[in-house]
């Protein structure tokens, strides 16, 4: 599919986890120009294939200033199409009701970075395009079908997904037409030092039976099978009517309880 | 991602019921430009020959037509029989004819609201919507099925989601007992379409996906008046073009969304985004 990313520039927050990067190697094949924020100390350890449009910036997340002095410093060096938020995670404790300090760092982690960085973007954005009504500009963040369903996940992580989805929606019709704003909802996504791999090793779960008893396809999603959706929804050539979805990719575990 | 690669599409046949209309004929451009053979299974054959040349002179691939009523199950068994011959698998099928009376045609304007509306009328549009879909989902998914892999897409709409505005229908000079309005049929196929997918979905899932999508309204010269109204109830400020849904279209019935299954996609450009 000519996707015509070709010298698109995209900003990945997120982009050095598990779905993230697999993600920015598809933009960059794609020939996009990937700006990946990242708050990981060890942000030089990454794998990527060596690229001129790759750069990798530190940022931090929840100073606004530095945030937006590294979103204009991307745009400076060219002009910004999208972004794309991976930032998020649903690693915390049992309790039903989470302490108030945990509480906090789950809501900021799932919905308030995302919501802060799509604020800067959309400023900074704004600020250098003259258009007004091309949609050729885009935000997609990233939920978890934990926003639909009963998943037995932390509380809180749920709740700030759906936070997510609604800001998803809110944000469809106040950025429109200029920006596309869409969700993507995965389903269990396996790979290597993610949630399920850690569960997995540490055998807290029958993983076979939980795959045949909740999901049909009986198995897990790949960050690969997220990572298409999300280099599909950068292309305003492909998906330029999508605005406001939230797209469960979950092999039909939200189908069926 | 360019041609060769993920995108492409297995080969073989994709089935495509009401294929030589609008959507239709954009499904099967985009399965050819994609490498799948689109199957037009339609009772109209329209300007199929002038259509298949244009599409095999863009991708070298010749679509097929094969004159079938969806709603009758012996249609569609000898239309398969038809492909058994050849030497290919079935691995598509979009399940998009409709009914399709026209909303402004002036005929049924009054024929069309609900306390008018015939149990024939209502019969007819059910038969072609959710039996065709319901038929052929159960005939050409039991096929994929057993030769171990295939997808579904069902074309609902957005007023799968939403029930319909019935002030865009409305013309200047006509007696609110006489405008015309969206047919109720409409809502309950589209939404019956949302069901079947989430049945079809679960029932073969390891070999069978079925996704669905509910594109908003196709900007085909509809009246400045209707155009102007239904603007606002977009975020986009626009109705889709024609073309808007291919890439999806490929994206489902490629290998690229194998994980997809029984999700309902609002295409819309932000109408049901509520
Ligand atoms: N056009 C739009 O704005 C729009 C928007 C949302 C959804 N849709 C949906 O997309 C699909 C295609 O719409 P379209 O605009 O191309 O409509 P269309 O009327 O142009 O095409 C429908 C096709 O179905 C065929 N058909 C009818 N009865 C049949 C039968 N018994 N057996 C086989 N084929 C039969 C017709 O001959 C026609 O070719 C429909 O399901 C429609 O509801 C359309």
């Amino acid at each position: 599919m000519n996707l015509d990313l070709n010298d698109k520039h995209i900003i990945l927050a997120g982009g050095l986890g598990g779905i993230g990067s697999k993600t920015v190697d598809l933009l960059i094949e794609e020939g996009a120009r990937v700006t990946v924020f990242t708050q990981s100390k060890n942000y030089k350890d990454h794998n990527f294939k060596k690229s001129d449009k790759l750069s990798v910036v530190k940022t931090n997340y929840s100073n606004e200033d530095t945030l937006e002095k590294d979103i204009s410093n991307a745009n400076n060096i060219q002009k910004l199409n999208g972004l794309i938020i991976m930032v998020g995670d649903g690693r915390s404790e049992k309790e039903i009701f989470l302490k108030k300090i945990e509480s906090k760092r789950i809501w900021n982690l799932n919905y308030f970075i995302p919501r802060n960085i799509s604020e800067r973007f959309v400023k900074v954005v704004q600020k250098s395009t003259n258009e007004e009504n091309n949609s050729e500009l885009f935000i997609t963040f990233c939920s978890s079908i934990a926003a639909q369903i009963f998943l037995n996940a932390p509380t809180e992580y749920s709740v700030a997904k759906s936070a997510l989805e609604k800001l998803t929606k809110e944000l469809s019709w106040k950025l429109a037409p200029l920006f596309r704003v869409n969700c993507i909802s995965p389903g269990n996504i396996f790979f290597k030092g993610g949630t399920w791999d850690k569960i997995q090793r540490s055998g807290e779960i029958d993983i076979t039976k939980m795959l045949s008893e909740k999901v049909p396809m009986q198995r897990f999603g790949e960050t690969l099978d997220i990572a298409y959706f999300a280099v599909f929804l950068s292309s305003s050539k492909v998906s330029s009517f999508f605005n406001g979805a939230c797209v469960k990719i979950d092999g039909g575990q939200t189908t069926s309880l | 991602m360019n041609k060769k690669n993920i995108f492409d599409l297995d080969k073989g046949f994709y089935i495509v019921t009401g294929g030589i209309g609008l959507l239709g004929k954009m499904h099967c451009e985009a399965i050819a430009a994609f490498g799948g053979i689109p199957v037009i299974f339609d009772i109209e054959r329209n300007d199929f020959d002038e259509f298949a040349r244009k599409v095999e002179k863009n991708t070298s691939i010749k679509p097929i037509f094969i004159k079938t009523d969806i709603t009758n199950e012996n249609s569609i068994n000898e239309s398969l029989l038809f492909l058994k011959d050849k030497n290919l698998m079935i691995k598509g099928l979009i399940n998009n004819a409709a009914r399709n009376p026209s909303v402004s045609s002036k005929g049924l304007a009054k024929s069309n609201r609900l306390e008018n509306f015939s149990l024939n009328e209502w019969k007819k549009d059910i038969e072609v919507g959710l039996t065709g879909a319901f038929l052929c989902t159960k005939l050409i998914g039991k096929i994929m099925y057993e030769e171990g892999a295939g997808v579904i897409i069902n074309i609902s709409s957005d007023l799968g989601l939403i029930a319909p505005n019935q002030e865009l229908y409305k013309k200047e000079g006509f007696l609110d007992s006489e405008q015309s309005v969206k047919p109720v049929t409409y809502s309950v196929v589209k939404s019956g379409l949302i069901g079947l997918t989430r049945y079809t979905s679960t029932y073969w899932p390891l070999k069978v996906r079925c996704n669905c999508i509910c594109p908003g309204g196709i900007n085909n010269g509809q009246p400045e008046a209707f155009l102007s109204k239904i603007k606002k109830l977009i975020p986009m400020n626009r109705m889709a073009e024609k073309n808007e849904y291919q890439g999806i279209i490929v994206f489902l019935l490629s290998s690229a969304s194998s994980y997809m299954n029984g999700a309902i996609i609002s295409i819309d450009g932000g109408r049901t985004a509520w």
